[in-house]
């Protein structure tokens, strides 16, 4: 295949350039929420799953599936949502 | 350029793009672990159910090796994106190996490896909260209209 056609191909999955950009800029000012010092959901969702969606924590739980369940039950778009555990003591990851 | 962040407890790196599986029809955004210690990308459990992929449509069989031992996964043809806002979209065409849902992994976040950060410059300063990623290559760069 040449460089051309893969280019087309590829953008033909892409979708909306202008949309992804958007959405991505909304995604990450969101996912923002996750590094803040203020607050810290270290303080609200100790041992918690959270799902983050724009910025605020939309769902919280002791397991995933709860969280998921949530989700799902709110309407909110899985494809712009973070599900992050949150735990002072994380365990140690060498990868 | 692209900016990535760090964990608050965590202190991990992070960057967030997008996801799109063609042959199962699924587009999701992202938040991915930038870890130049793995080889290849790799989407773990937490993302991949999040984003509704059905495990039993998944083929092929990467052998990974970690400290915990030797896994078998998936690989799924996939584009990853990331947009520098206003500027450029950088698309990566990647053959992603997808772990296998394992109570064991589900805190562990999707890893961004080398198949996609030997193609960017990293800026990794932790002590000032900066972590910056001037893009070297891309399979596809698209502009964007101001």
């Amino acid at each position: 295949m040449s460089i051309e056609t893969r280019e087309k191909a590829v953008l033909r999955q892409l979708g909306n350039p202008a949309d992804i950009d958007r959405e991505l800029q909304s995604f990450r000012r969101g996912a923002k929420v996750l590094s803040s010092e203020h607050p810290r959901l270290i303080d609200r969702y100790p041992k918690q799953w959270v799902a983050v969606y724009r910025g605020k924590v939309k769902a919280h739980g002791r397991t995933f599936r709860s969280v998921l369940q949530q989700i799902d039950q709110k309407g909110l778009p899985r494809e712009h949502i973070i599900v992050r555990y949150i735990d002072k003591n994380q365990r140690t990851m060498i990868l | 350029m692209l900016r990535g962040r760090f964990g608050d407890t965590s202190g991990r790196p992070y960057i967030e793009g997008r996801l799109i599986l063609p042959r199962l029809k699924i587009r999701s955004d992202i938040s991915f672990w930038v870890d130049t210690g793995a080889d290849r990308s790799l989407l773990l459990p937490s993302d991949g159910m999040r984003m509704g992929i059905d495990y039993t449509k998944l083929t092929g069989d990467a052998e990974s090796v970690g400290v915990g031992g030797v896994c078998h996964n998936y690989v799924e043809p996939v584009l990853v994106v990331f947009s520098e806002p206003r500027r450029f979209l950088y698309v990566y065409s990647i053959d992603l190996i997808i772990a296998n849902p394992d109570p064991e992994i589900m805190d562990i976040q999707s890893l961004l490896g080398r198949d996609i950060l030997n193609q960017w410059r990293m800026t990794y300063d932790p002590t000032k909260k900066r972590l910056t990623f001037q893009v070297i290559s891309a399979d596809v760069f698209v502009p964007l209209s101001p």
